[in-house]
């Protein structure tokens, strides 16, 4: 485990070494440099990794998307930390009403999906630096965006805990999912500029590369592995230190009746939301904000709705119907392959589990060719038959990643649930070992994955929006990102703040919180 | 003791127990185990976990030979178990009614009417409050003693010949405990309900138990015979 990590800081602080040792080539001297023909070519002897096709080398620009991908990572982390691990110290002096504004500002900020902040952030910031110059372009704003989106659960930990080692477990723990974003910023345009060898964007280029036919596939595996094994690394380490604290377990409103807590407490997040979307809107970007009621901007989204509940319905549908079972079979003993394809999994970003789907299924560039791919959605209400077909590859492929993310997370309760009284007690009633199983322990396991989607529907909307890029879906996510590439960054802010007023809603909802 | 006992348990050894332990109930008869692994003893009867030698025979029939049909139709029926944690007990997702009435319609054919009633009768005669209310209430709604009640009432419904008890009393507090303990005294002397405790609680087990018997004093000595009224002590 350490010893995976020693790896990804050899290959952090020693790009230039190994480089220069395994492609010693004319076209190695920077990751960035232009050199072989316009047409992209495989791997051989000279470029183990191929190269892309404005020539550069793979392996270079792998190893130097590490330093990227650290760098962004591990300071976003930090800065998380540090803002997060403050916030929530102090909150915990103040007591038990600290505790409650720190919950509820902690659970306003988990609220917004990472990647639409980030899109909205990066978008924003894109222009000219954005917070009158104090975040430039490129590094300084996807730093800016993942330490945004790691302040939550930092905060959360900090509050709780009342000493420094729970905000810094949880600042570790945040360094996988801060790579993921910093990765899926890059796929979005939204992240680091130019010439930086960044994981996301060379995964972007493959996309290009894929969609126009010629499958470069070296283009799409190297990045991708590069970035399952770092998160992988980073992860093991982050588990070293205890697991995550469960969500929704953590305390509620003080004086507040359990009825009344989801509702009070969704209220008392909507300053906060207020406050956060307030700062996307005026506060970063140099052109002060865009008018607060665009007419035409709400109109844009809810007229692309129907394809992003289109995807979400399929994830939600499949997931309560297989997350229970998955759930119960991965603690069995026999459920360790389960458990390590889950690890693997979820290590893995969702736009390139699509991006390796559409290689290897879609029905047009893909190499077996059996389901629709990129581009062929077909809405509802046109042909519902042509619906199913044509998003059954986007809802396997979110389907098994946030099944892989439930399993994990969902492994301790379901362990919990094999072991608990009420399970025994029901064996004890002298009932029958199938009703056993599915009255009481699935249903159980049924009601801790509808919580688990609930609170972590933001992460959810995240992998739908990246989902919708990948398969030009025309949902709201590929129309906050389209219109965020042309500059038009108030669908992306809306369409984050609109997701969160509905985390916010969804979460509030009777039954979700005890 | 002239008759054969209710339950007898012969050479058990379960889980990392050293040696085997006996000891027998008679029909109607409490004995109170105390000591290392007295929980597993006390519940080897509902097969949770396969002991790793031994014998139970619980009315004439090995519990551990018999098939899972037949194990089925004892318990709940003729055995009933109150487990530790009353408040992990009972199923966070069905209301206190309905998880009554499964326990007597695993074993009887009625009516969800006649089912619930019953539930009503069950806790009423447990002493919780607003029965009527109680059967539609969420466990998480009620209080700790109330569905440690409702467990002892879950248990008690099929009027069992034998009850399992594992120390429960430990999230109570005093007077809620007192009061229980007052109910399964009075319990026992109107439905003559053989009684097995586990605790590691030496004034709870002279309470409850007619015998007391303890596991620990005898893992120490390898060769264990068979309990047989010789109690350390006993009380009525």
């Amino acid at each position: 485990m350490v010893v995976v990590v020693v790896l990804v800081v050899v290959a952090a602080a020693a790009p230039l070494i190994v480089s220069a040792f395994s492609v010693g080539g004319p076209n190695v001297r920077h990751p960035g440099a232009v050199s072989a023909l316009g047409v992209a070519s495989g791997p051989s002897s000279a470029h183990p990794f191929g190269v892309d096709e404005l020539g550069r080398d793979v392996l270079a620009r792998v190893v130097y998307g590490a330093r990227t991908a650290l760098f962004d990572g591990v300071l976003g982390a930090l800065l998380a930390g540090f803002a997060g691990g403050l916030l929530g110290l102090a909150a915990a002096r103040a007591g038990a009403w600290g505790r409650n504004v720190t919950a509820v500002v902690a659970d306003a900020f988990t609220a917004f999906p990472v990647v639409l902040v980030g899109l909205a952030v990066g978008a924003s910031c894109d222009a000219g630096g954005c917070a009158a110059g104090a975040i430039s372009p490129g590094v300084a704003t996807v730093v800016f965006a993942v330490a945004l989106c790691g302040l939550g659960p930092v905060a959360r930990a900090a509050a709780g805990g009342g000493s420094w080692r729970p905000p810094a477990a949880a600042t570790l723990r945040f360094v996988p999912a801060a790579i993921l974003l910093d990765a899926a910023l890059g796929f979005l345009g939204a992240g680091v500029r130019g010439s930086t060898a960044d994981w996301g964007q060379m995964l972007a280029g493959a996309e290009h590369a894929l969609v126009n036919g010629d499958s470069a596939w070296w283009l799409l595996v190297f990045p991708g592995v590069a970035l399952v094994v770092t998160v992988g690394a980073w992860r093991l380490l982050g588990g070293a230190f205890g697991a995550p604290p469960a969500p929704g377990g953590e305390r509620g409103v003080v004086g507040v009746s359990a009825g009344e807590r989801g509702v009070v407490r969704a209220v008392a997040q909507l300053p906060v939301i207020g406050l956060i979307a307030f700062m996307l809107f005026w506060v970063l970007p140099e052109r002060a904000g865009a008018s607060m009621f665009d007419h035409s901007t709400m109109s844009a989204i809810w007229s692309h709705l129907s394809g992003t509940v289109s995807v979400l319905a399929g994830v939600v549908v499949v997931w309560l119907a297989l997350g229970p079972l998955l759930g119960v079979a991965a603690v069995r003993r026999r459920g360790r392959p389960l458990r390590a394809a889950a690890y693997v999994l979820s290590c893995a970003p969702v736009f390139w589990l699509g991006l390796i789907a559409v290689w290897l299924f879609a029905s047009d560039v893909g190499k077996l060719g059996v389901l629709p791919g990129v581009g062929r959605y077909v809405g509802l209400t046109d042909d519902p038959g042509k619906w199913v077909g044509s998003l059954a590859l986007p809802w396997i492929v979110l389907g098994l990643w946030w099944a892989a993310w439930g399993v994990l997370a969902a492994r301790a309760d379901a362990g919990r649930i094999v072991d608990s009284d009420f399970v025994r007690l029901a064996r004890a009633k002298g009932l029958p070992a199938r009703r056993v199983f599915w009255r009481h322990v699935v249903r159980a396991a049924a009601s801790v994955c509808v919580r688990r989607l609930a609170c972590d529907l933001g992460v959810l909307l995240g992998g739908v929006l990246l989902i919708e890029v990948v398969f030009g879906i025309g949902g709201a996510g590929l129309l906050a990102y389209q219109s965020a590439r042309l500059g038009a960054v108030e669908v992306a802010q809306w369409t984050a703040v609109l997701a969160a007023l509905l985390v916010v809603i969804v979460r509030a909802l009777p039954g979700i919180r005890r | 003791m002239s008759e054969s006992p209710l339950l007898s348990v012969e050479e058990l050894r379960v889980g990392s127990a050293a040696a085997g332990v006996s000891f027998a109930v008679p029909a109607g008869g409490s004995l109170a185990l105390l000591g290392s692994h007295a929980s597993e003893l006390a519940l080897a009867p509902l097969r949770l976990t396969r002991p790793a030698s031994g014998r139970i025979v619980f009315a004439g029939s090995d519990l551990l030979a018999l098939g899972d049909r037949q194990l089925r139709r004892i318990l709940g029926d003729q055995i009933g178990a109150v487990f530790a944690d009353p408040a992990g007990s009972l199923h966070p997702s069905y209301k206190l009614g309905w998880q009554l009435a499964e326990a007597v319609r695993a074993h009887h054919r009625v009516s969800g009417s006649a089912a619930r009633d019953r539930a009503v009768d069950a806790l009423e005669a447990v002493g919780v409050p607003e029965p009527r209310r109680a059967i539609d209430a969420h466990p998480r709604a009620l209080a700790i003693d109330t569905r440690l009640r409702a467990l002892i009432a879950i248990a008690l419904i099929n009027r069992p010949r034998l009850l399992l008890v594992d120390d429960p009393f430990a999230a109570l507090d005093v007077a809620a405990r007192a009061s229980i303990i007052e109910l399964l005294l009075g319990l026992r002397r109107r439905l003559g309900f053989a009684l097995l405790l586990a605790t590691a609680d030496a004034t709870l087990a002279r309470e409850l138990g007619d015998e007391v018997y303890s596991s620990s004093a005898l893992a120490s000595s390898p060769s264990s015979s068979s309990f047989s009224g010789s109690a350390s002590s006993s009380s009525t």
